[in-house]
């Protein structure tokens, strides 16, 4: 990411103004390469639905593994529905959304990949 | 009567407004491809059992009204195998999803081996908004 980008999403942060969904990609892209848990050689997915922007990738660390990395940053777990599926915020970045998930596709399992680790960066 | 169809009934017949909404999505391990999603605000449970219920009445209709290819026992057996089949297949369906997490707000079901059908869709509700 460049310094003007940087300077320009911090802009947008600060005042408040609601970010495109193409910085929200780039942000939470940005937030999933600073991630050591996650395999960096691995093609980062992105999707953006209802205005939220969502970009995932695998981790060949277990979840409990990726979670205290987590806790360790100060991100706090919610309790959700699913059964394999864990949830974190951290009030320094209301908007932002951290999910860990088993992995449970059979291509990535046969790669070696335990979790998927999401950020979801909310309209 | 497909899944996307028997999910937009039922979301009719909620009358929940845009508590649920059907559309196209690509998630987890899809990699840009993209399949039949349900955004749900609220908990899908409810939606899924209405839609479960919703299955089985549209069976119990279909197997009292019959059909009309005659008296023969064989065509009547082979119409109430393919009526189970049908329900059976949507029912198994409904239950193998996946999801994402919406944040505290909701989340997205979704269904890596169902194509969405654009044509039923009431309302265009995807899309990269850039404002």
């Amino acid at each position: 990411m460049s310094n003007t980008q940087k300077v320009a999403i911090a802009d947008q942060l600060i005042k408040g103004i609601a970010m495109s969904n193409t910085i929200k990609v780039a942000v939470a892209e940005q937030i999933l390469k600073t991630m050591p848990i996650v395999d960096q050689a691995r093609p980062i997915q992105t999707t953006v639905i209802n205005g939220n922007a969502m970009v995932w990738s695998n981790s060949r660390y277990e979840p409990r593994r990726v979670m205290s990395w987590l806790y360790s940053l100060k991100w706090v777990d919610h309790p959700t529905n699913g059964v394999n599926t864990f949830m974190f915020t951290n009030e320094q970045y209301p908007g932002y959304i951290v999910e860990v998930n088993f992995e449970d596709y059979e291509e990535s399992v046969a790669e070696g990949y335990k979790t998927v680790v999401m950020i979801l960066i909310k309209d | 009567m497909t899944l996307q169809t028997l999910l937009e009934d039922t979301i009719r017949d909620f009358g929940a407004g845009d508590e649920y909404r059907v559309l196209s999505y690509s998630g987890r391990g899809m990699y840009g491809r993209e399949c039949m999603a349900v955004m749900c605000d609220n908990d899908p449970d409810n939606l899924l059992e209405a839609a479960m219920d919703r299955a089985f009445q549209t069976l119990r209709e279909n197997l009292m009204n019959g059909h009309d290819s005659g008296p023969d026992e064989q065509d009547h057996l082979g119409f109430i195998n393919s009526q189970v089949n049908t329900i059976h297949q949507l029912v198994w369906d409904l239950t193998n999803y996946a999801s994402d997490n919406m944040g505290r707000s909701g989340k997205v079901i979704y269904w890596t081996n169902v194509e969405f059908a654009p044509e039923t869709l009431d309302e265009d509700v995807e899309g990269d908004s850039d404002e």
